[in-house]
């Protein structure tokens, strides 16, 4: 799966980042790699507010399927 | 995992020793290029001064001059901080211009840095630019979302 990261810039200059298809902890690391790069163009940033995407809304995007039991159903015959 | 998250921005530019190093650095050339697309978004042009209501000069880093803002809006940049802040006179002139004017320097530089930064960190990056209000898409207060795949 691809790595997205889409930025939305209001009028102030305030931005807000989503980050999709990231394993594990690396869309932080990202998100810091980012701001660093940021610095170096002149641009300072202060985190405002930070929060993980629900788990269901995860695996959406991944495309990942809801898990069965595995159950076979039977007929008598 | 992934994240959503939201950031407040300050514009500092890198602190710099001569015109000559502003010159070649690429936080003062990005929001030289910035203060271009605005400038001809708004068919101004971009200086090194603005003037006062009495027509004298005032030099300053950098100056957006626009036909419906003659005096202009400038921009000092303070050499050892970085630290960038608007000036010009206002006597005359709509508040709701000059505030107009300014969001589209900041954001403009900002959109631009992020997609500068994407495309460095080897995304491939689609900007679009939006209203925020869609009954009014003529409005002057915009969106703008810079998309990065890798």
């Amino acid at each position: 799966m691809s790595q997205r990261v889409e930025v939305e810039i209001g009028p102030d200059g305030k931005f807000r980042m989503e980050f999709t298809g990231f394993p594990g902890e690396e869309c932080y690391a990202e998100a810091e790699r980012i701001r660093a790069a940021l610095a170096g163009l002149g641009i300072r940033t202060g985190t405002i507010e930070m929060h993980a995407k629900p788990g269901g809304l995860i695996e959406a995007e991944m495309g990942i399927e809801e898990e069965t039991d595995g159950e076979i159903s039977t007929r008598p015959g | 995992m992934s994240h959503i998250a939201t950031y407040a921005t300050q514009l500092q530019l890198n602190p710099v020793s001569s015109r000559a190093e502003a010159k070649n650095d690429e936080s003062y050339q990005l929001f030289l290029e910035a203060l271009e697309v605005v400038a001809e978004e708004y068919g101004g042009r971009v200086e090194d001064h603005i003037t006062d209501y009495f027509g004298r000069q005032r030099r300053c880093t950098f100056g957006l001059i626009t036909p419906m803002f003659s005096a202009g809006l400038g921009v000092d940049v303070d050499p050892k901080t970085g630290r960038v802040s608007f000036v010009f006179d206002d006597y005359g002139v709509s508040q709701d211009l000059i505030q107009t004017l300014q969001s589209r320097v900041v954001q403009t530089f900002t959109s631009m840095a992020v997609g500068r930064a994407l495309t460095d960190m080897n995304y491939d990056v689609e900007v679009e630019e939006g209203s925020l209000d869609p009954n009014r898409p003529a409005n002057p207060r915009r969106k703008v979302t810079v998309r990065g795949v890798m």
